[in-house]
């Protein structure tokens, strides 16, 4: 329920999240003003010149065209940014070219105006973002911004001047900055500025002296600007850091869909500075919250925005009476400060005070501060539209009316057979409690109640079929009404309760069923497609999900239709994937609905693990409908759920990897021991008889001369072979990068090896027996022929002269079966079994270990095994041995 | 006949050693660099007729060379390598080798490419200013007028795709010719095409070299090079005198 308390890590690694952006990238200077004309631009054109002369790579990425000259004339000497431009109705606005910005790469960029709103079509909504992605990618930024478009401080602003900003930029954004350069001028010079037309050509300077720039205004908007820049020099150094001293003060807002909900929250953002406290906004989903008006709905979302945007922890609690479920969170979460909105006075049975009221006696200790709500006279929004827009469904009236028709039956039944009203009375009670158990919303059993004493008034009451009667049933009509409009009520507000409870049991089920199916998940795409599932059964849309390759990049998307069968491909477009290629880069949010390439068909969310983005979910978005807050809530849980699902599956992975290496590793060594064990031999006889060649060829017949010649070729052929073989291994080894595999025409790879068999060979009878001179297989045709070479020097090997060894290969169904068959003395059934394990030899015991190391048979069976194919070795008849494997016939179609 | 010129590139000694002795052994010709640029200096100063190439040279990598000699001259190049991976063997014979020899090698095997080389130059030299209508190779004779093939005098029943791949090889005789390269000019497809005919290919390839090998097992006229391509071998004419001894 109280979902934001659960997870306190996201909520740290975001904090962390800010601290690299604002640390590891670039550096953010901000030149800052109380207002138009100060000098901010000029302040920051001087300083670009003194870094440039300090030999910085600077570029001008950006400077806003109506500066006066003498700024403008500052920009000689800089390298300029073009500026972008881009169509908009028909004229073509001139933006700050991020993309170009980020090509041309220099150490410090120049871009004024920090809070400007980017033309529809730019990556971002607001420059801001701009800077931040600049920020990220190492480039330190120069800015400006003036006093009144910080986030916080613009009501205040806007009640002194009037006028209230558009444009406004987050106060996380001002504070995390690295330096603050306030450019201060006495307002009266800066009036004097004014009139001589250096700010504003002269037409709107005459505006602006009306509008703005009274000496007052000015005064307010310098003392506040100096003293944001003081609150700053505060808080700066303990921005983000774990370790900063609490105040122990945690201050609570309450979202709500009101207008001056925002006036509430900016406030207690400005508390939050003052008191260094934690921020966190509380919304109470109630019953009602169901049937809010579109226009209500979008509220609420900017209102959560404003505050995620401020610094609060967003968390959604839900229950019937937001006063309980405040003062039980407040309680829970250890909350010292409240700030509310003066709410109206709350209407309806048994609730007759206000929310202030009611808090105040469920958490006595709270400080409750209370802001004015001065802009709306008494505007109501349209907080409860759910009565009056109650659905009537004619299944419900119908319902209604024969649960009353049958009352006033049974009524007539009571009548005649004699039996008191009181029965009568009981009766229609019931029936009223009926009406509230059977249908949906509280006004049928309201009606009821009505209908049932007018009915009974009309058919049960003396004079009957009138509504006159006597006055003394004036208290019976009266107590019967609010006892049936009581317990009707009371029903209603079980049967909701339970509703709620069903839905908060729904949302415990989403969780836990996908948690628990993420543990028994194996591989990332399998938790990805649960947790896709799972968002697809929370959402009710269609979602695509792109996995990160683990470098930065994104593998192909996976698509979850909530029908099965629809086409997602309109969300698959370059520029879609450009989307969701961004977010993994950035570790942020973006897409529809957010400020970051809002133009998208999805919301695009990253997969969270511990610093990098692992995935990207993107979740269609249509018509422009938002995933409600709670609904983000649950969805940011899950997400999350997948991201540890996916870390705990790398760590596994790695791990396995890590043992799959320690095993390579120690079979590796165990072949260099072999290996350089079985090398010297050969290497003794070659360089021994060498030697004896060099220093006394003359005195040596010419036959012993010979075979000495003869000894040193067999030893480095037979070293030649050993290197071939363990050249296949490797290549084996590298995990089937390098298997080439292709059709083959057998005869090519029989002729190929025997071409290279051993020179003992010429002692053998070899034959080939191809029952089809096209039969085609799939191989690496290069390790089959060594396949083939190994078992067949084998065979040569281990059967006397004069032995016949046959290679042979048929077609049986799919496969080609291959044999490699001698009359040899045959090979024991215990000796079979180890055959093919490596650094085994036969005949170990006579000593003769060096002409087998023992990997011949072992390479052929990881080979045949890397194919996917199964070798073994069986008894020839009537004697000798026959070596099988298979392989994958292909069938080859010739078209002439 | 004037002996053959045979410039060879290696950095080893110990190989360059053995080839040396190899080619004064049999009576050849031969100049010796040792780096990648003193290669392309003396393959344009000495005007070489066969040209044995090491690939890993300390300079220039050996595929360059190739590149290099292929845009002025047509001589064979037969690359000596210790890169023994088929794709290594396909790019240099892309690049313009006409053959690739894997180290460690036997000598009797490149006095056999060696041989195959020469051969080539010579029928080449013999060639220029004879019709070129006519291809004669040992009992093989190609009437490329009349579209036919003769072996020993018989006609022999190919069919179109098999003539189409005779002639090919025959254009190229003496060269390794790389599946790629083949695919590439008789289905006019490229690599995208490529793993598709393959198979084709390779039966065609049999089927050919049925109709013209009498023992598979020793080819005289077309040599398979498994996983790299195929390759027609200059086989000496009645008329021809015996090579040198």
């Amino acid at each position: 329920m109280m979902q934001g308390d659960r997870r306190p890590d996201s909520d740290a690694l975001l904090r962390g999240l800010r601290q690299t952006e604002g640390k590891s990238g670039g550096k953010l200077k901000i030149f800052f003003g109380y207002a138009a004309g100060v000098g901010k631009t000029y302040a920051m054109l001087e300083a670009a010149h003194r870094a440039k002369a300090a030999g910085v790579d600077v570029v001008a990425g950006y400077i806003e065209p109506h500066t006066r000259p003498e700024t403008m004339a500052l920009l000689d000497g800089l390298e300029q940014l073009p500026a972008k431009s881009v169509p908009y109705k028909g004229i073509s606005l001139r933006e700050f070219d991020l993309d170009a910005a980020l090509e041309r790469h220099p150490q410090l960029i120049l871009v004024d105006e920090l809070a400007h709103t980017n033309a529809e079509g730019c990556r971002h909504v607001k420059r801001y973002q701009d800077v931040q992605e600049l920020l990220r990618a190492g480039i330190n930024v120069y800015t400006t911004v003036n006093v009144q478009h910080l986030e916080s401080l613009n009501d205040k602003v806007a009640s002194i001047t009037g006028i209230a900003v558009a444009e406004r930029i987050p106060d996380s954004v001002f504070d995390s900055a690295d330096q603050v350069e306030l450019v201060d001028l006495e307002p009266a010079d800066l009036l004097e500025r004014l009139r001589e037309g250096k700010i504003y050509r002269q037409r709107q300077a005459a505006q602006a002296l009306d509008n703005f720039f009274s000496v007052k205004n000015l005064a307010s908007l310098r003392e506040i600007a100096l003293r944001r820049t003081a609150d700053r020099l505060d808080a700066a150094p303990w921005f983000g850091t774990e370790d900063k001293p609490k105040a122990g003060e945690h201050i609570l807002i309450c979202l709500s869909p009101s207008p001056s909900n925002a006036k509430v929250i900016r406030t207690a953002a400005r508390m939050v500075r003052a008191f260094h406290a934690d921020f966190t906004a509380l919304f109470v989903e109630t019953p009602a919250f169901a049937s809010l008006s579109d226009a209500d709905r979008s509220r609420i979302s900017a209102n959560v925005h404003l505050a995620e945007e401020l610094g609060a922890r967003i968390t959604t609690t839900y229950g019937d009476d937001p006063a309980v479920q405040i003062a039980e969170y407040a309680r829970i979460s250890g909350i010292s400060k409240i700030v509310l909105g003066r709410s109206p006075r709350r209407q309806g049975l048994g609730a007759g005070k206000n929310l202030v009221d009611r808090l105040n006696e469920l958490a006595p200790d709270l400080d409750i501060y209370i802001i004015p709500d001065q802009k709306l006279p008494r505007q109501r929004p349209s907080q409860r539209p759910g009565r009056s827009l109650e659905q009537l469904s004619a299944m419900d009236v119908l319902k209604s009316l024969l649960i009353l028709l049958g009352c006033t039956l049974g009524g007539y039944g009571f009548f005649f057979l004699g039996f008191s009203d009181t029965n009568i009375i009981m009766l229609y009670l019931l029936g009223v409690l009926l009406v509230s158990m059977v249908t949906t919303g509280r006004s049928y059993s309201l009606v009821a109640s009505v209908l049932a004493v007018l009915l009974f008034n009309f058919f049960f009451t003396d004079p009957y079929f009138t509504l006159h009667s006597d006055p003394s049933y004036i208290a019976t009509f009266g107590i019967m009404f609010l006892v049936a409009a009581l317990s009707s009520s009371l029903t209603t507000r079980i049967k909701r309760q339970s509703k709620l409870n069903a839905d908060k049991a729904y949302r415990t089920a989403i969780l836990l069923e996908s948690s628990h199916k993420l543990q028994n998940a194996e591989g990332a795409e399998a938790i990805l497609t649960i947790t896709a599932r799972q968002l697809g059964h929370l959402l009710e849309r269609d979602l695509v999900v792109y996995p990160g390759d683990g470098q930065g990049g994104l593998l192909p998307a996976m698509c979850f239709p909530v029908a099965e069968e629809t086409d997602l491909s309109y969300l698959l477009t370059p520029a879609e994937e450009a989307v969701a290629e961004w977010v993994l880069k950035n570790n942020k949010h973006a897409g529809a609905t957010t400020n970051t390439l809002p133009n998208a068909r999805c919301l695009y969310l990253a997969i969270r693990g511990t610093g990098v983005a692992l995935a990207v979910v993107g979740i269609a978005v249509k018509g422009g409908h938002s995933v409600q807050s709670f609904e983000k809530n649950l969805m940011v849980s899950l997400l999350d759920e997948c991201a540890l699902a996916l870390e705990k599956e790398h760590i596994m992975r790695e791990k396995q990897e890590a043992e799959i290496q320690a095993n390579q590793e120690a079979l590796r060594a165990n072949l260099l021991r072999a290996i350089s064990h079985d090398l010297r031999t050969p290497l003794t006889s070659i360089s021994g008889n060498a030697n004896i060649l060099m220093e006394s060829a003359d005195q040596l017949e010419p036959e012993k001369r010979r075979s000495l010649s003869t000894a040193i070729y067999d030893d480095a052929m037979w070293l030649i072979n050993l290197v071939e073989n363990l050249l296949a291994i490797t290549r084996i080894e590298d995990d089937h990068v390098h298997m080439n595999i292709e059709p083959e025409l057998l005869e090519d790879v029989f002729t190929e090896a025997l071409a290279h068999l051993d020179r003992n060979a010429g002692k053998h009878h070899i034959q080939t027996v191809l029952e089809d001179d096209m039969l085609m297989a799939d191989m690496d045709a290069r390790l089959m022929v060594q396949v083939i070479i190994n078992i067949v020097n084998n065979a040569i090997k281990y059967t006397p002269d004069g032995s016949h060894i046959t290679v042979s290969a048929r077609r049986s169904g799919p496969q080609v079966i291959v044999e490699i068959a001698d009359d040899g003395p045959g090979i024991s059934d215990e000796a079979k079994k180890k055959l093919f394990d490596m650094f085994y030899t036969a005949n170990n015991d006579r000593g003769d270990g060096r002409r087998g190391l023992g990997l011949g048979l072992s390479l052929c069976k990881s080979i045949i095994t890397a194919h996917g194919e199964k070798i073994e070795v069986a008894d020839n008849t009537p004697q000798g041995t026959v070596f099988r494997f298979t392989l994958r016939a292909s069938e080859v179609m010739t078209n002439e | 006949m004037n002996k053959p010129l045979i410039l060879f590139v290696e950095d080893d000694n110990a190989v360059g050693n053995l080839i040396a002795t190899t080619l004064e052994t049999q009576n050849y010709q031969f100049h010796r660099a040792k780096n990648g640029s003193q290669a392309v200096m003396d393959a344009l100063s000495c005007r070489p007729d066969v040209m044995l190439l090491d690939l890993g040279l300390p300079d220039i990598d050996g595929i360059d060379i190739i590149k290099k000699i292929r845009s002025w001259s047509n001589m064979p190049i037969i690359v000596v390598s210790a890169r023994s991976d088929d794709r290594d063997k396909v790019a240099a014979l892309d690049a313009g080798a006409d053959d690739y020899l894997t180290k460690p090698f036997s000598v009797d095997e490149l006095l056999a490419r060696l041989r195959v080389a020469l051969r080539r130059v010579r029928y080449d030299s013999q060639r220029t200013g004879e019709e070129a209508a006519i291809y004669k190779n040992g009992g093989l004779l190609i009437n490329y007028a009349a579209g036919c093939a003769y072996l020993d005098g018989q006609e022999l029943h190919l069919t179109p795709m098999e003539y189409k791949l005779l002639c090919l090889l025959a254009k190229h005789t003496g060269k390794v010719l790389t599946h790629n390269y083949i695919i590439g000019e008789v289905w006019g497809t490229h690599s995208e095409n490529f793993s598709s005919e393959l198979p084709s290919l390779r039966v065609f390839m049999a089927t050919l070299r049925k109709k013209l090998e009498p023992d598979p097992g020793h080819p005289r006229y077309i040599q398979t090079h498994i996983g790299v391509g195929y390759r027609m071998l200059q086989n000496r004419q009645e008329d021809e005198l015996p090579p040198q001894a």
